[in-house]
């Protein structure tokens, strides 16, 4: 049954289209209905709670087959992936470390690329996980391992345009360390000031559009 | 971050330590991807904890270290001890301790310009990390390059010579001479800041790889750096400022900014390291550039507005910080406030030799232990020795002859010269924050010494359970002390105070004391752990209280309050061992053999479930226990080094049992399977428990048979009874008496362990070696 949807936190378009049992996000996110939505977000997988989203009618696909044979019938397979790169602050990022990424109920042993990255394939209902790696240190009293532990939802990021979207990209870069709710604006300007100063923007300690575009480009979406 | 809180862990003269609150991150708010989409995810840089020293403890407008900075030393040394990580290390079952890596931050008063008090802040975190480091070398940079008005001298070299050889203050020609030849040779200076490093430090010595940039860049990036007057935590109102133009007024106006002057040290989150590269301040010995970049956008403004009748503090509205980065590194540390100065020292010191005298030389306690009563008790009648005289208060007694259990405070305050007491307040503090026991009145009082500025308590200590809690002590005060003879719990000078040991609370408690001058205004804080921490003194033992069922699927022998009661007591016995016991408890089905006494034997006794005793001689287990220990070791998470105290109803004499018309007897209230004992049985590590018949400490009693693993001619007992030693129920306030279930509860209750050998030549062998010693070193202890 066609309709509008208000999102809530932890949606994103191809949640709504497993939720809504469409094979593929680009049906929803396609339609002309949403053609204001899309202009609006860009990126279906960040959306900001409150937003509206036409739902169609589910997908209904008509094959014609002779009937006297058998056949199978294979449900496209939208992938959905996961992409994490795990920083430091001041120091070298988690280059080639060991680690072990949670998702749902699924375990995966993964080892970052040379970009600190890690790349895993998720269900589209996943919404939560965390990522624990072997942190190899020497101190004075010989070589050991610490647990470095990053937990994570999935679809909550919201968008740059909002002030909650600002603080999620500038929390997860380590910048900013208040509450997500109610932000803490004392740390919102320190945050703010504190990624435009390390990115050779003017420090104003305002998210205007041109350390947006930098927030972006640094964070990854 | 700002406004998080945190607290002040203890407070000398020139420095304050503290705890910062702890910082716990959220969820990161990530986007999932079906095109390019990534997320950063970042570790953060958290600092847990602040050391701060105060300008006094330099030469005024110097880098050089003062003497006096040997109070604050320990309190840097307590901080990174409560907040080292132990992990496991190379080799296997090994253990590394990963420190807090520490960040020193030099800190100027506006008076003069940016570029000099950035050189001068920076040469003052120089020292401080020189000194911590011994780096000897970095000591002679600034002695030899001076630096505006930080000029080190003959002055400093006089000072150190002094503080070396004490010798030296009385005899003005030898100590010109000696300062002469310290000046001529840069080797005589290396072994005399050395020296002076040492005397000052003591056994603190930190390496390069203990600090936040590991030592990877040669000049400390990282590791210690100047923070110039960027971030005061006070600025003068208008008014001040103005009246402060008056250069008559220049030592007031120094004074009034005194808590501008500083040097913070900041101790992060173990095994954080920093790339120097990436650090973002500056060098030491690098212009205020690198700083004013990480300035607020409005950090000109922030750091130098002046306030009409309003003298600005960072602790009120956190915003005198010019410098971002630091502000967001300190900006919730509780070191970073104007604390008033009380030019007085409150320590809580140890009688280490023993002789009950404690003075001004007495050692500074890093932690504190559970007292052992070991002496507590006549000999002759065994009453609880609580007189005036501390040859004669079981307080000024404890631990005699061996590592001393009770301590002391000591005040150090010369404005309280001539007074004829001091008081400090003194309590236990849970180890995550809060009141333990903080009764009604804390006061405990410190009469002066024969330095008529320094005051020493009598002996205090600390206890387990509420009994020993409640006893009242002597105070240990003269004649027309208005605190004279007993004092009772939440009266001052009332002389011990409990710590909570539960499930939850696992020896982590921490001794708080307070001291507030007689001048008033503020209140100096001496914060001691409980048992050494660094290295972990701390030790466990696991420990399985195994309810036998009175019929298969039927209900335990312990009810739910019985379980509590017995786990509670066995840690609190062995809390004062430094020992935490994890204890837990399951339910098994009976064997055939612990059921159905009624029907083989009859009587009035017969209850279910319950055992026949060891088989004695020679001390094996019967038949009943093997098949309940059988059932034990069939669990999936049965441990070797494990102890079971297994609780049936009765434990039956065998002998009865056997005899020609069989009937039942009680045999033992508790029994227990020491490997001394029974070395190849099945049953080591085991201890049953008549549960009807056994009083308060037999379970415990049982279980230290395994763990002291002790034999001699009377079973391992402490107790040599009033035919072996001639005199004496002494013995009988020992867990390990013979006859511990015959005992009340209360202070003289059969339940303290002791660490002193007892020798008894009536029997064999004639020395039992020290409790607490053998426990702590049996096979059933593990890794805190």
């Amino acid at each position: 049954m066609a309709g509008m949807y208000t999102v809530v936190a932890g949606d994103h378009i191809s949640r709504l289209a497993e939720q809504f049992g469409f094979a593929k996000y680009e049906t929803i996110w396609n339609h002309p209905q949403n053609a204001d939505l899309k202009a609006l977000r860009k990126n279906p997988n960040i959306l900001n709670p409150g937003d509206q989203v036409y739902i169609p009618d589910a997908d209904v696909k008509t094959l014609d087959r002779p009937a006297d044979v058998k056949h199978s019938f294979t449900k496209p397979a939208e992938t959905l992936k996961l992409r994490l790169v795990l920083n430091r602050m001041y120091n070298k990022p988690y280059a080639i470390v060991p680690c072990t990424l949670s998702v749902g109920s699924v375990q995966t042993d993964l080892t970052t690329d040379g970009n600190a990255q890690i790349e895993q394939t998720i269900k589209r209902l996943d919404s939560a996980g965390s990522v624990k790696l072997n942190d190899q240190i020497t101190v004075s009293g010989g070589a050991a391992t610490i647990q470095r532990e990053v937990d994570f939802q999935i679809g909550f990021l919201t968008p740059l345009t909002e002030v909650s979207g600002q603080i999620g990209r500038l929390a997860n870069l380590g910048y900013y360390r208040g509450p997500a709710s109610p932000p803490d604006l004392d740390e919102f300007k320190s945050a703010v000031e504190e990624f435009q100063c390390e990115n050779s923007l003017s420090v104003d300690g305002i998210c205007g559009p041109l350390t947006q575009a930098k927030l972006k480009s640094v964070y990854g979406c | 971050m700002a406004n998080s809180g945190g607290s002040v862990n203890s407070t000398t003269p020139g420095g304050v330590s503290g705890t910062h609150a702890p910082f716990e991150g959220e969820p990161a708010s990530v986007a999932p991807s079906t095109g390019s989409e990534k997320n950063v995810v970042s570790t953060f840089l958290v600092p847990l904890a602040c050391w701060r020293v105060e300008d006094m403890r330099f030469k005024f407008d110097s880098s050089f270290v003062l003497p006096a900075i040997a109070a604050e030393i320990p309190l840097l040394s307590g901080l990174r001890q409560t907040h080292t990580l132990r992990l496991p290390g190379a080799p296997p079952g090994g253990e590394v301790m990963v420190p807090p890596p520490i960040s020193l931050f030099g800190h100027a008063d506006p008076v003069g310009s940016d570029d000099y008090n950035k050189q001068l802040s920076g040469r003052r975190a120089t020292a401080i990390y020189g000194l911590l480091t011994r780096k000897a070398d970095l000591w002679e940079k600034l002695y030899s390059k001076s630096f505006g008005g930080d000029v080190w001298g003959d002055d400093s070299l006089r000072t150190m010579l002094v503080a070396t050889d004490s010798t030296l203050s009385a005899d003005a020609d030898r100590l010109t001479q000696r300062v002469g030849q310290a000046r001529a040779d840069a080797g005589q200076r290396q072994t005399l800041f050395q020296n002076y490093m040492n005397k000052v430090a003591g056994s603190f010595v930190l390496v390069p790889s203990d600090f936040l940039g590991a030592g990877a860049d040669s000049k400390g990036k990282a590791d210690y750096q100047g923070c110039g007057e960027f971030n005061p935590v006070m600025i003068f109102s208008q008014e001040d400022l103005k009246k402060y133009q008056d250069s008559k007024l220049k030592e007031e106006r120094d004074a009034k900014n005194g808590p501008n002057r500083r040097v913070m040290a900041l101790l992060f989150r173990p095994g954080t390291v920093v790339d120097p590269k990436k650090w973002p301040c500056p060098r030491a010995e690098e212009p205020v550039a690198g700083c004013i970049h990480r300035f607020w956008s409005d950090g000109e403004k922030r750091r130098s507005t002046h306030l009409s009748g309003i003298t600005r503090k960072f602790e009120e509205t956190h915003d005198t910080f010019g410098c971002r980065f630091y502000h967001r590194l300190a900006g919730s540390s509780p070191c970073e406030k104007i604390l008033p100065r009380v030019p007085a020292l409150l320590e809580v010191i140890l009688d280490n030799d023993n002789n009950q005298i404690v003075d001004a030389s007495e050692p500074v306690a890093t932690f504190v232990r559970v007292g052992l009563w070991d002496h507590a008790f006549d000999r002759t009648t065994g009453v609880l020795i609580n007189q005036t005289a501390d040859a004669k208060n079981f307080v000024s007694l404890d631990s005699v002859g061996k590592e001393a259990r009770r301590f002391y405070f000591r005040v150090t305050d010369t404005n309280a010269a001539g007074q004829a007491e001091v008081r400090v307040q003194w309590r236990t503090e849970l180890g995550a924050g809060g009141n333990d026991d903080a009764p009604a009145s804390q006061d405990i009082s410190l009469l002066p010494t024969g330095d008529p500025s320094v005051f020493v308590s009598k002996a205090v200590f600390l206890v387990v359970d509420t009994d020993d809690q409640q006893q009242a002590t002597e105070s240990g005060l003269p004649a027309g002390n208005p605190d004279v003879g007993p004092r009772n719990n939440g009266q001052s000078n009332h002389r011990t105070r409990k710590f909570l040991v539960d499930a939850t609370h696992q020896l982590d408690t921490n001794l708080v004391a307070e001291y507030t001058s007689v001048l008033g205004g503020g209140t100096v804080k001496s914060t001691v752990p409980m048992f050494n921490r660094s290295p972990e003194e701390r030790l466990r033992i696991k420990v399985h209280l195994v309810s036998v069922r009175n019929t298969v699927g039927g209900s335990g022998t312990m009810s739910a309050g019985q379980i509590t009661a017995e786990s509670d007591t066995i840690r609190k016995v062995y809390a004062c061992t430094g020992i935490f016991c994890d204890v837990d408890s399951f339910e098994i089905d009976p064997p055939a053999s612990c059921i159905g006494w009624a029907a083989r034997v009859g009587g009035a006794l017969a209850a279910d479930p319950s055992v026949e005793d060891m088989i004695n001689p020679p001390f094996g287990p019967s038949p009943s226990q093997l098949d309940i220990v059988k059932v034990v070791q069939k669990r999936p998470d049965f441990g070797a080094n494990d102890i079971y105290l297994v609780y049936v109803q009765h434990l039956y004499a065998t002998a009865s049992l056997h005899a020609a018309t069989p009937s039942l007897s009680i045999a033992n209230f508790g029994i227990s399977f020491p490997d001394v004992f029974v070395p190849s049985s099945i049953a080591r590590g085991f201890g049953f428990i008549g549960l009807t018949d056994a009083t308060k400490y037999v379970a415990v009693h049982e279980m230290t048979h395994m763990t002291t693993n002790l034999k001699n001619s009377e079973g391992g007992h402490f107790h040599m009874g009033a035919a072996n030693v001639g005199s004496g129920n002494f013995d009988f306030k020992n867990l390990m008496c013979k006859s511990v279930s015959a005992n009340p509860n209360g202070v003289g209750a059969s339940k303290r362990l002791w660490d002193e050998n007892f020798t008894n030549a009536n029997v064999n062998p004639s020395t039992l070696p020290a409790q607490v010693t053998a426990i702590r070193g049996s096979r059933f202890v593990a890794k805190f």
